[in-house]
């Protein structure tokens, strides 16, 4: 809200965006009880997928994703289109600011990024049966751990990643005027300016040493 | 509601509300009000409810519409207790 007082204000030429960094186990238990959610199926899909074309988000930006190497997982209900979970095995290019993430370890750190539910489906089953699936599939590539960056005004995404177990790695933001960002975080580098998008700071985001990864839901709590 | 504070205490419990359990009547909003209420504490709270009253809650019954108020949530207890 913030952000859009900002742009309103100044026309487009002012922008804020404050992001929390974190990173969340990768679970090794389903998130639901047994038997719940068989009715939502997940599917990874790929770039030429036709579902595409019903996702809320800009054709360009969604090929984008796909040519970086991204990974979707996308929701049906009976067929129809209720949601998805995007997934990067490596580092992410940011496309809402300029930034990129760089989950550390290689190879044992994902990073993920927009997930979205279709509004009628919002509090029901769709955000953990996404979410059984993306540890699935992390898992099967080895991965402990994912990366996130959640914005500082969603208290929703903050609260449901608090319940996935998440942990904060820092925070970031991010001040544009007209083309100029000006990045202050709590973690390396802590300052930068860019003045065009192939100028950006590299958040390096490091989960070697990080706790015992949980196992079952009571000690997923304990992480909280 | 005959079933008002029974449910009231279930949410509780799974929600960890403790005092702000007092200020919840029939009418009290739950979902938008509660932020420790999101779709994961959804699942626990129908499991706990569940267990709680021995009623089988399907996945096309949960619903935003049910979770809106605390007589909303009742009312749909009240239902499945009632067959």
């Amino acid at each position: 809200m913030l952000n859009r007082l900002l742009v309103a204000v100044s026309k487009g030429t002012l922008r804020l965006y404050k992001y929390n960094l974190m990173a969340q186990p990768v679970a090794k238990t389903s998130l639901l009880p047994p038997g719940r959610g068989k009715k939502i199926e997940i599917r990874l899909i790929h770039e030429h997928d036709e579902i595409t074309r019903q996702f809320p988000r800009p054709a360009a930006a969604i090929q984008a994703r796909f040519k970086l190497g991204a990974k979707c997982l996308v929701a049906f209900k009976d067929g129809q289109f209720i949601g998805f979970l995007w997934l990067s095995l490596g580092s992410y290019q940011e496309d809402e600011v300029r930034v990129r993430y760089i989950p550390l370890p290689a190879g044992r750190t994902a990073w993920d990024f927009d997930v979205y539910v279709a509004p009628d489906f919002r509090f029901g089953l769709t955000f953990p049966r996404l979410w059984d699936e993306a540890n699935r599939l992390l898992m099967e590539n080895n991965i402990l751990w994912s990366c996130s960056r959640i914005s500082a005004f969603n208290s929703g995404s903050l609260g449901a990643h608090a319940r996935l177990g998440s942990v904060s790695l820092g925070s970031a933001i991010f001040f544009y005027v007209s083309r100029w960002q000006i990045t202050l975080a709590s973690i390396s580098p802590y300052f930068h300016l860019s003045s065009h998008s192939g100028s950006f700071p590299e958040f390096r985001l490091n989960t070697q040493g990080f706790g015992k990864i949980p196992s079952t839901p009571q000690d997923k709590s304990t992480t909280e | 509601m005959q079933y008002l504070e029974e449910v009231k205490n279930v949410l509780s419990d799974v929600l960890s509300l403790w005092e702000r359990k007092n200020s919840l009547n029939e009418n009290s909003a739950l979902l938008g009000s509660l932020p420790e209420l999101d779709s994961m504490a959804v699942v626990n709270v129908i499991t706990a409810l569940e267990e709680r009253f021995g009623i089988l809650v399907d996945d096309d019954e949960i619903s935003a519409e049910a979770f809106e108020t605390l007589g909303n949530l009742t009312h749909f207890v009240e239902q499945k207790l009632a067959g």
